[in-house]
């Protein structure tokens, strides 16, 4: 690229984007939708298309992200449980990321160069930085590059994640049972949270959120949380239902106040 | 919350995760069978069951909802992407709440409009999300259709 240079060991961009988005990290790329978006200069992102100017890139959201899925499930190549857990970069909750309980893996690790400036590394240390991940996972940075915190991306529509930068326990899905969730559900929670996109990472994360924030009901044995509602006024909540004694997630999808018993 | 209630027999059970007991139900009623999300879902397989109905709606134009239904059907057609899905053609029976006839199944669409005028309109709406609904036959107090 003309504009910005990549690192394909270390998988990050070494310069940050030429272009501001103030709604992106400058380390970000392809507006965090590397299924539609091309970047072939490095300047900003757009379409795929072919040597006649057609857009041959088909979108990631809504029906089409359903079908991705589907056809992924049905897949022969289909991947074992543990590369989808690697997938998501997600820990389970009895791992130790030293931040006293269950977290991210990436806490600790170096994802970025580290901050230099011509004042010394004390001017890079007041300097804030993020990392975003491709599942929309906000990684706070310190001056060595290395991952001090994580949190979901704020300002994901509706639910409006601000959970801060403490430490954020990240719950999961057994196995590969979150894609198998995410292909019959999301399309129902994205719509009604106004989304225009949706893809695993957002899924997840929305199912932590709730957790994190949401009423617990034990009849359910899960969480939930008022998530909008539909076009006729009716209140619809995201409801995250956990296996029994675990912490893993066994769904998340809509249930209506009539289902929870909400007057 | 006004809920009617119908007998249905429970033809298949797809199971999406049968420990957190979800699962997608095939089911019979007046000779049309249909599917619906269930959670938790304790049905049998093959047994005669009382159940209501309860569904997340895709949001349509107004424009759609009250001038789709010109041949004044009343009917439930199956989409073809999703198990859940259905478009209903129904005639609006009474309001405060709304009650659609679709004929198999009568939805209650919510309490959004006080006009009297509109009862008898047929309607057209879309389901993007039918669930079922296990009903307590010893609370039962309404009729079972």
């Amino acid at each position: 690229m003309d504009l910005r240079q990549y690192d394909p060991a270390m998988g990050r961009w070494v310069v940050q984007d030429p272009v501001i988005h103030h709604d992106y990290s400058p380390y970000s790329a392809f507006d965090n939708n590397p299924v539609y978006w091309s970047d072939p200069s490095g300047a900003d992102s757009q379409l795929y298309k072919d040597k006649n100017g057609n857009v041959v890139a088909g979108s990631f959201d809504g029906q089409d992200a359903q079908n991705l899925f589907n056809q992924y499930l049905n897949s022969s190549s289909k991947k074992s449980e543990e590369e989808v857990q690697q997938m998501y970069e997600f820990t389970t909750s009895e791992e130790n990321d030293g931040n006293g309980g269950g977290g991210d893996p990436f806490v600790g690790k170096k994802v970025l160069e580290a901050k230099t400036s011509t004042l010394g590394k004390l001017w890079a240390t007041l300097e804030p930085r993020t990392w975003t991940s491709p599942y929309n996972v906000v990684y706070n940075v310190d001056a060595n590059g290395v991952v001090i915190a994580v949190r979901p991306l704020g300002g994901l529509g509706v639910l409006g994640f601000v959970s801060g930068p403490s430490s954020y326990k990240l719950l999961k899905f057994g196995g590969d049972e979150a894609i198998k969730h995410f292909s019959k559900h999301a399309n129902q929670i994205m719509k009604v949270t106004g989304r225009n996109s949706y893809n695993l990472g957002n899924y997840v994360d929305d199912a932590n959120w709730i957790i994190k924030h949401g009423t617990y009901d034990s009849n359910l044995n899960g969480y939930y949380y008022f998530i909008g509602n539909s076009s006729k006024g009716e209140a619809l909540f995201g409801f995250v239902g956990l296996k029994n004694k675990s912490s893993v997630i066994s769904t998340f999808h809509i249930k209506t106040a009539k289902q929870l018993g909400i007057k | 919350m006004y809920m009617k209630e119908y007998k249905v027999k429970i033809k298949k059970i797809d199971w999406l995760d049968k420990e957190g007991l979800e699962a997608e139900i095939l089911f019979e009623m007046k000779e049309q069978y249909l599917w619906a999300f269930c959670h938790p879902c304790d049905f049998i397989e093959n047994e005669e069951e009382i159940v209501s109905f309860d569904f997340i709606e895709n949001e349509i134009s107004e424009n759609e909802f009250w001038n789709k239904n010109s041949n004044n059907i009343k009917k439930i057609v199956p989409m073809e992407y999703d198990k859940w899905s259905y478009s209903c053609y129904g005639q609006i029976e009474q309001i405060n709440p709304i009650m659609v006839n679709c004929g198999p199944i009568t939805f209650s669409l919510g309490n959004w409009i006080n006009d009297i005028n509109i009862i008898n309109n047929y309607v057209y709406f879309v389901i993007s999300r039918l669930d079922i609904i296990k009903v307590n036959k010893l609370n039962s107090t309404t009729n079972i259709i």
